[in-house]
């Protein structure tokens, strides 16, 4: 019933050509702007008849140029298993990528290609081949029509001894954002760091602004120096005020254009997320790609009675880029179902939750507390009253650890581990035990006295680490989890 | 503690599948104790030198006290190296069984590295030019997903290690 045959070699887009010669400038600029810059700042020492606008001319006549040629090289088909991916005239580059590596497929549309009706589109594979694999113009309806080709393939594949699997697609909105949640979702960010983040670079704006207006404001610095020495705590109280509104603000802003009108679709055995006020994302979620679930709350959040969950899915590891997908501002009962629907099996939840051994306090205790409270001791000697100070700090880094301690647990069944940690936040991490990659058994000096060890548990995505338990109990569970892997004959991705 | 139910049931694994902690593991060659003995010798010396050079000739006036402390603080720590050294080369080994292959080392900090065959997405052979100088070898296993999930088994002669990797690659094409 396809519409489009994917297995003729196809260009991209016409009308998107401009979307091309974009992303292609953007990538020339990216590598030679601090050429420009020197242009620009030596463009009296030019050679005669040369001036800033021709060479800038030249330059976009290449650009073009290259652009066009780029684009009428570029060809994607699929042939047979493999998806090929044709581009180059200098260098002929030929991708061809077997269908079953293919790890997901997400479009993405940003204000200029919503403007021309055009689709970027993303392969990610679980080879190395990376971001290569990016098609920046696609007209909608061959970028769906390739998408769930590639994304069903492998399930078409599985369900093809299954007669009665059926071509119709139901969807089935799981949760939506409304901009009252938006709104949440902002004000229950965590703002000290973005806060942090102004003042670092707002500090340094300020600072190069104040080199450049020097004079112009040497005749005021005096009177603004005793302003800001007089108001004293009020100032000070006013500034961390005022920066809290911006980030505040900020946040809410960031907010709203990434997560505007967010989705949450359920199509068969995947999540669909589309997302996105200037970029609209679009991001598909095989629940058999999904291998670890992660999900956070924090006392903002907590308050509004929000969490947040991100679907981690395998890296590459060529691609550092992290390969999660988010949901923010989830209510419990949305928790609940996407975490009963992506994995298989029950959930751990009835099961014993087995917490840290409180030996676990003074490993934290003593990086975060005892280290940095010892290492200024010669200014301990000099100044005798910052050992108030080191001792509020070690008091502080006590009470951190305590609840670091507190909230570090895990528990599980036959298929699945939960690992809950955190300290004012919150985090729980969720992962299928079949989808293990590797496991590993720690123990240090200390442990091993007390008969405690560590166990890493590591999937595709990342790892889950289940701390400070008994010896014995970590063995079993390492025999066992391993056991479970090697007899497991379901695909991990 | 006791463990929950579901657990303890499945705990009865199939004889293939003995406690891992239980069984022998295969030693390094001897051959890469030396060689990490020798490179923290030399480390010693070279470091050494580096000191001198700076605090006699490119500076007069280095204290006299500064000049032996920093010498003996060096001998101190490669010391000790060398002892962790030989205290800990015998805890190295690895262990090949029918599902799986383990790497363990740590002498104050243990740890034991287990990856399934059918979770090792390739293998490969490597010798740095040190290693092809003293005729050692090592086997790296690639897992998905991150670097946290590779292992690497050094101090192998190059026979074994070649060994190691066809029977490591005739297992995972069987998976396939």
């Amino acid at each position: 019933m396809n519409k489009l045959d994917l297995s003729i070699p196809t260009r991209q887009e016409l009308r998107g050509f401009l979307v091309i010669f974009a992303f292609q400038a953007l990538k020339m600029m990216r590598a030679l702007w601090p050429m420009l810059i020197i242009l620009f700042t030596k463009r009296n020492n030019l050679p005669n008849g040369l001036t800033v606008p021709m060479i800038l001319g030249i330059v976009l006549v290449l650009l073009l140029v290259h652009s066009i040629l780029y684009y009428l090289n570029f060809y994607f088909y699929v042939e047979g298993n493999q998806f090929i991916l044709k581009k180059g005239y200098l260098k002929k580059v030929v991708l061809s990528i077997p269908l079953e590596r293919i790890q997901s497929v997400n479009t993405k549309q940003n204000i200029l290609q919503q403007i021309l009706n055009v689709y970027s589109l993303e392969i990610d594979t679980a080879g190395s081949a990376g971001k290569e694999l990016k098609i920046y113009s696609l007209s909608g309806l061959y970028a769906n029509e390739l998408t769930q080709f590639l994304q069903s393939h492998k399930e078409r594949e599985v369900e093809e001894q299954d007669e009665s699997a059926t071509e119709v697609t139901e969807e089935e909105e799981v949760m939506r954002l409304s901009p009252a949640a938006l709104l949440r979702i902002g004000i229950s960010q965590n703002h000290i760091k973005t806060a942090i983040i102004i003042i670092v670079f707002g500090s340094q704006i300020i600072g190069q602004i104040e080199e450049l207006f020097k004079q112009q404001t040497e005749a005021y610095s005096d009177s603004v120096h005793s302003v800001v020495t007089n108001s004293g705590v009020v100032f000070i109280v006013g500034l961390v005020v005022l920066f809290l509104i911006i980030s505040i603000l900020s946040t809410l802003v960031y907010t709203v254009i990434k997560y505007f009108d967010f989705k949450l679709v359920k199509q068969q055995k995947s999540y669909r997320i589309t997302a996105g006020l200037i970029n609209k994302r679009k991001v598909l979620l095989p629940f058999s790609k999904v291998q670890q679930l992660n999900w956070e709350t924090g006392p903002i959040k907590k308050l509004f009675g929000i969490y947040k969950i991100s679907f981690k899915q395998a890296v590459s590891k060529e691609v550092k880029q992290k390969q999660v997908a988010d949901a923010p501002g989830c209510l419990h009962h949305h928790i609940q179902r996407i975490r009963e629907e992506v994995f298989k099996g029950d959930l751990p939840d009835d099961g014993e939750k087995i917490y840290a051994h409180p030996r676990y306090f003074n490993l934290l205790w003593f990086w975060s507390g005892m280290i940095p409270a010892l290492l200024p001791i010669p200014l301990y000697i000099y100044e005798p009253l910052w050992i108030i100070a080191g001792g509020a700090w070690l008091l502080l880094s006590a009470l951190y650890c305590r609840l670091m301690l507190r909230k570090r647990y895990f528990q599980f069944n036959k298929s699945q581990i939960i690992i809950g940690k955190g300290a004012i936040s919150t985090i729980w991490q969720q992962v299928e035990s079949f989808k293990t990659q590797s496991v590993d058994f720690r123990q240090s000096f200390f442990q091993k006295r007390r008969g405690l060890a560590s166990l890493n548990v590591n999937n595709a995505s990342g790892k889950i680490e289940i701390l400070y338990i008994p010896e014995e109990m970590a063995h079993q569970l390492m025999n066992y989890l391993l056991y479970h892997v090697e007899t497991s004959r379901e695909e991990w991705m | 503690m006791s463990l929950n139910k579901e657990f303890s049931n499945l705990v009865v694994l199939p004889e293939q599948l003995a406690p891992l902690e239980q069984q022998d593991f295969v030693g390094l060659e001897n051959k890469l104790k030396t060689l990490k003995l020798i490179s923290t010798a030399i480390m010693l010396v070279v470091v050494t030198i580096v000191f001198f050079v700076i605090g006699l000739v490119l500076s007069d006036n280095t204290p006299l006290s500064v000049l032996i402390s920093v010498p003996s603080a060096f001998v101190v720590l490669s010391t000790w190296r060398g002892i962790i050294v030989m205290l800990g080369f015998p805890k190295k080994g690895y262990l090949l069984r029918e599902q799986d292959i383990s790497y363990r080392s740590g002498l104050f900090f243990y740890k034991l590295t287990t990856i399934p065959f059918n979770r090792i997405q390739h293998v490969e052979v490597s010798q740095g030019m040190i290693e092809k100088a003293v005729g050692l070898a090592s086997v790296k296993l690639f897992t998905a997903g991150g670097s946290v999930s590779d292992l690497s088994i050094p101090g192998l002669l190059p026979d074994k290690a070649h060994q190691i990797e066809s029977f490591l690659l005739s297992k995972i094409s069987k998976h396939e």
